[in-house]
């Protein structure tokens, strides 16, 4: 063999679970990478391939060499000091040593380091074949492979993902010999399950793609998705419609089809009484199949099934899924029709015997506690408050639905819809279905400020009620997703442009509880913080912040606000100065450790000129910047203070603050606590 | 109509009967003792004794048989095109699982007139879980065109007991195949038989049954009745398990079962406490794993001799 070749491996399985499917195989060859890296053994890094399909996953690693180069063996000993007696004999330890390291006393040399010499061994051995080290680092890899649940079968102790059918390992033309999990290997694969049961033998890695594909295998899962993914382009341009094909249910198919053949089949126009979200779920989630929509992105009664198989009768095909799909759709729609037998109202008293977490009492108990949250915050919002208070009682209600049981992704969309149908206004419908929003990072928040106020209340009582009984998120772990729920609320209390303070939310949702539970605002305070800090990690410099934390602002959109006004300040000429004279009185300040909060000026002791301008200008601004505080207006008030560079400079070019008459150095204290208290209305300037 | 020959005898499988018997006749083939249904109510065949029990222990088992199975929350009044509180599986237990269980599984399909060159058949990941059972394998849901035709698990463990050998249990669901033999929409229309007394559909034998069983499942059965019941055949079970009699015991592991599935029809049964009845109905099945298991034991595992 020429020193190097290709090598692949091919575990032939039963049918793989199509979610792990490409996991598995990258897996398995970021496994094999690393241990022949751990071996020293060279390969073409950047053109390791891997395949899976359901009935294989395997691996092709180029140029790979065919011997391992020399092996540096080295080992440390005892310490000197431990290995000779005084007298200058070697002791047992010095021996011993050399024993295990098959060689005399005379052969070690003396590794020095800076924490003392020690016995040290060194030698090269020669390096192994390549395709002797194969097996062990296959089975390793096969051992450590990222697996969910394994399984055995027959009579064997092996488990893996799916039985084991075949080994397919070549080393260039060479079979690697290795059995693995019971199976000897050998040059041979197998094709389509249907089209080519024979096997296929292998003769050499390159023409592995190449046979498989003939034998109706495409084995590149990225290739056998864009195949996919075309034929069902084609058939959507076709029918002059798009089709709902979400990347994960594209993986789902792939994972699914070794050979994709894409049919078109219908389902009876009468199934699109039913709200078109409930059918797509069924023709999604249950038969895997890919629904069509119309230009007005309505459902249409069609959708696209991708089969494993050129038939020989695709109409079969079809017609057996139609029938399938028929009854998926039926059920659907007996799921709708005997809940709309049911007032949406009338299953919220039944959602007392639906526990919402052990501690915290029921469903119905939490949306009553959300109802009055909600209403609280409507009546700040002045927006719709009977409508937010009758979506907030019937929020969670489709929860008892069938439809909602079969499909607990439909979860607010069956409440809208089911409103609708009783009666319910168009608000309080919509705020049932938006409460649940946002959903993931990235979604929309509510469009309707009643749905807001119950999407708000809804996560602030889980928030408090959560931390209150000790469920607080710890590094990976945060099983009730309370950091997402915690920026949500965030987001939305930013979006809502309205202040309500988080400190004033979780006391109203504390009170809320009955019976009472603890007040967890010491830890939660700090826990919204964070997730303010992560919010705002590229619209704020730490620096800035820290210079609004600082404020002790708990409402977000305030600490939105005064985070605009600062980044425009940012960028004046004045803000450097400024700043940098913050910082010089916060240094006088924090060095006095004695220092009492608001000090008196008395103005009688204002000695100097500068002194006296300093404390007019600062009475002015103080009264000048209050009404523009009170309109959150950060800028405006910002720009009023950068007048004050002036004064300031001048006050400490020309007066000495650490005065020895103490009268006299508490009254220049005082006036620049007065100064660092102005400043701090809006932020600590200081730490820009 | 297709007509299905084993040895003498021949098959029609386009009748519900006669799909039965060309099971019956290829499983007898391949070596399986051809057993009767359970005579207690089960949830499927996973619940005969000789599937749940035989699973347990190194004594090999290979046999098959219909088995009428109860879910009550699946019941629809007798309208829906294939889903009823009542239907029938045919059950097919190998143990140890043979390598070519997938091939053998594919061959019976064409045994009954499935060509696999015509059909999609697929095998759709699915790990089954009997959370009663304290049971669990992994497998496949087959699919033929997309409709679920056949339950296929690698057991792995049962009644909290490792499989060691693993049992592989093949569960086809023959009203869904009978339909596409027959091209049928409905169940109801099923032809059972046709001879010269004329045709049996079977509607004409489930119908009612399907309408009143679904009445009283969901809207009369007596919950208080059946939690009362419930409470009692633990006790007897207890009894049983106590005396050291697996088999009596495991019929009251059955019965605790439908009756909690009565129950969990009847919405008689709140989330939280949903979860300590299948605790209960476990508990009592891994005592009766483990007590079968020391008695076949004690017994020398008798079916490890070939006779």
């Amino acid at each position: 063999m020429s020193n190097q070749a290709d090598f692949l491996i091919e575990i032939g399985t039963e049918e793989l679970p199509p979610k792990d499917l490409a996991n598995l195989a990258t897996n398995f060859a970021t496994l094999l990478q690393e241990y022949l890296i751990e071996n020293s053994i060279s390969f073409a890094q950047d053109q390791v391939k891997s395949f899976a399909s359901p009935r294989r996953l395997a691996v092709l690693i180029p140029n790979l060499v065919s011997q391992q180069p020399e092996q540096v063996i080295s080992k440390r000993g005892p310490a000197l000091s431990a290995a000779y007696n005084a007298d200058g004999t070697p002791t047992k330890a010095a021996l011993g040593f050399a024993q295990v390291c098959n060689t005399e006393l005379a052969q070690l040399r003396i590794q020095e380091t800076d924490k003392g010499k020690w016995l040290f061994f060194s030698s090269t051995v020669a390096g192994k074949e390549t395709i002797e080290l194969l097996p062990k680092i296959i089975e390793k890899a096969l051992l450590q492979l990222h697996v969910k649940k394994r399984m055995r079968w027959c009579n064997g102790d092996f488990a893996f993902v799916r039985p084991i059918h075949w080994l397919l390992m070549l080393f260039g033309k060479d079979v690697v010999p290795a059995e693995i999990f019971g199976i000897k290997a050998d040059n041979y694969t197998y094709g389509h399950r249907i089209h080519h049961p024979q096997a296929i033998v292998i003769a050499s890695p390159d023409k592995y793609v190449e046979k498989l594909e003939h034998a109706k295998v495409i084995p590149c899962f990225t290739k056998r998705k864009l195949k996919i993914a075309e034929q069902v382009a084609k058939i959507s341009a076709e029918q002059q419609a798009s089709a709902d094909l979400d990347p994960e249910l594209l993986d789902l198919i792939t994972g699914l089809v070794e050979y994709p053949v894409a049919l078109t089949a219908t389902f009876a126009n009468d199934f699109l009484r039913v709200p078109k979200e409930c059918l797509i779920s069924a023709i999604k989630k249950h038969q895997k199949c890919i629904p069509l929509l119309s230009a007005e992105n309505k459902l249409l009664a069609m959708f696209i099934l991708i089969s494993n198989l050129e038939s020989t009768d695709p109409q079969t095909v079809i017609n057996g899924n139609e029938l399938v799909m028929h009854a998926r759709l039926a059920d659907a729609a007996f799921y709708y029709d005997s809940d709309l037998q049911t007032n949406l109202a009338a299953h919220v008293p039944a959602l007392q015997n639906v526990v919402y977490q052990k501690q915290l009492g029921s469903v119905y108990d939490k949306i009553m506690r959300i109802e009055k949250l909600a209403a609280f915050m409507a009546k700040k919002l002045n927006c719709d408050v009977d409508s937010t208070k009758r979506a907030a009682y019937l929020c969670k209600a489709d929860l008892l639905t069938n439809m909602v049981y079969e499909f607990p992704e439909l979860q607010g969309v069956m409440g809208k819809y089911y409103a609708l149908y009783n009666n319910e206004s168009a608000i309080v419908a919509q705020a049932i279905e938006e409460h649940y929003q946002p959903r993931f990072a990235n979604d929309n928040s509510p469009t309707i400020p009643e749905a807001s106020c119950i999407a708000i209340a809804d996560r602030v009582d889980t928030l408090v009620g959560m931390f209150s009984i000790g469920n607080i998120p710890t590094g990976e772990k945060d099983p009730y997703a309370l950091r997402r729920q915690a920026l949500a609320v965030i987001r939305m209390l930013t979006e809502l442009k309205v202040n309500f303070d988080l400190k004033e939310l979780f006391s109203l949702a504390v009170n809320n509880y009955a019976p009472a539970i603890k007040d967890p605002s010491n830890e939660l305070i700090p826990f919204c913080l964070e997730r303010l800090k992560s919010f705002y990690a590229e619209a704020a410099t730490p620096q800035v912040f820290a210079a609004i934390l600082a404020t002790n602002t708990t409402s977000p959109l305030d600490f939105h606000q005064r985070l605009l006004a600062i980044n425009e300040f940012l960028a004046s000429p004045a803000a450097l100065n400024l700043a940098a004279a913050n910082k010089r009185v916060a240094n006088i300040l924090n060095k006095e450790t004695d220092l009492t909060d608001n000090l008196f000026v008395d103005v009688a002791k204002l000695e100097t000129k500068e002194e006296q301008v300093l404390y007019a200008t600062i009475q002015n601004k103080e009264a000048e910047i209050s009404p523009l505080l009170n309109n959150a207006n950060y800028a405006a008030a910002l720009h009023s203070l950068s007048t004050l560079q002036a004064p300031v400079d001048s006050f400490f070019n020309n007066v000495m603050v650490m005065v020895e008459d103490s009268d006299l150095r508490n009254n220049r204290l005082a006036l620049l606590q007065r100064l660092r208290s102005l400043f701090m209305r809006v932020a600590d300037v200081s730490l820009l | 109509m297709t007509w299905i020959f084993y040895g003498a005898t021949m098959h029609n499988v386009t009748t519900f009967q006669g799909l039965i018997a060309a099971l019956e006749g290829f499983w007898q083939n391949q070596g399986c003792v051809i057993l009767q249904p359970v005579d207690l109510e089960v949830g499927a065949g996973t619940f005969h004794p000789d599937t749940f029990l035989r699973a347990i222990g190194p004594e090999p088992w290979r046999a098959a048989h219909v088995q009428s199975s109860r879910r009550p929350a699946d019941g629809r009044y007798g309208e829906h095109p294939n889903r009823g509180q009542h239907f029938f599986q045919y059950q097919v237990v190998l143990k140890p699982s043979p390598a070519n269980l997938q091939q053998l599984y594919l061959d019976s399909l064409a045994a009954i007139g499935i060509d696999p060159n015509k059909h999609d058949i697929r095998f759709v990941e699915d790990n089954w879980e009997g959370p009663t059972l304290g049971a669990w394998g992994l497998g496949w849901e087959v699919w033929l065109d997309g409709m679920e035709i056949t339950q296929f698990t690698y057991f792995q463990q049962v009644g909290g007991l490792e499989c060691k050998p693993v049992m592989g249990e093949l569960a086809y669901g023959i009203e869904r195949i009978a339909l596409y033999l027959q091209n049928k929409q409905r169940t109801q229309d099923l032809i059972w038989t046709t001879g010269q007394y004329g045709t049996v559909t079977y509607g004409d034998i489930y119908q009612q049954t399907e309408v009143e069983m679904s009445k009283y499942n969901f809207d009369l059965a007596d919950t208080n009745m059946l939690f009362k019941h419930f409470d009692e055949w633990e006790q007897e079970c207890n009894k049983m398990l106590q005396t050291k009699l697996p088999l009596p015991a495991f019929e009251m592991v059955l019965k605790s079962s439908h009756i909690f599935n009565l129950l969990d029809a009847r919405k008689a049964i709140s989330v939280t406490e949903r979860q300590q009845y299948i605790l209960r109905v476990r508990n009592l099945a891994r005592q009766v794993a483990e007590l079968y298991y020391a008695s076949r034991e004690q017994l020398g595992f008798p079916l490890l001799q070939n006779k």
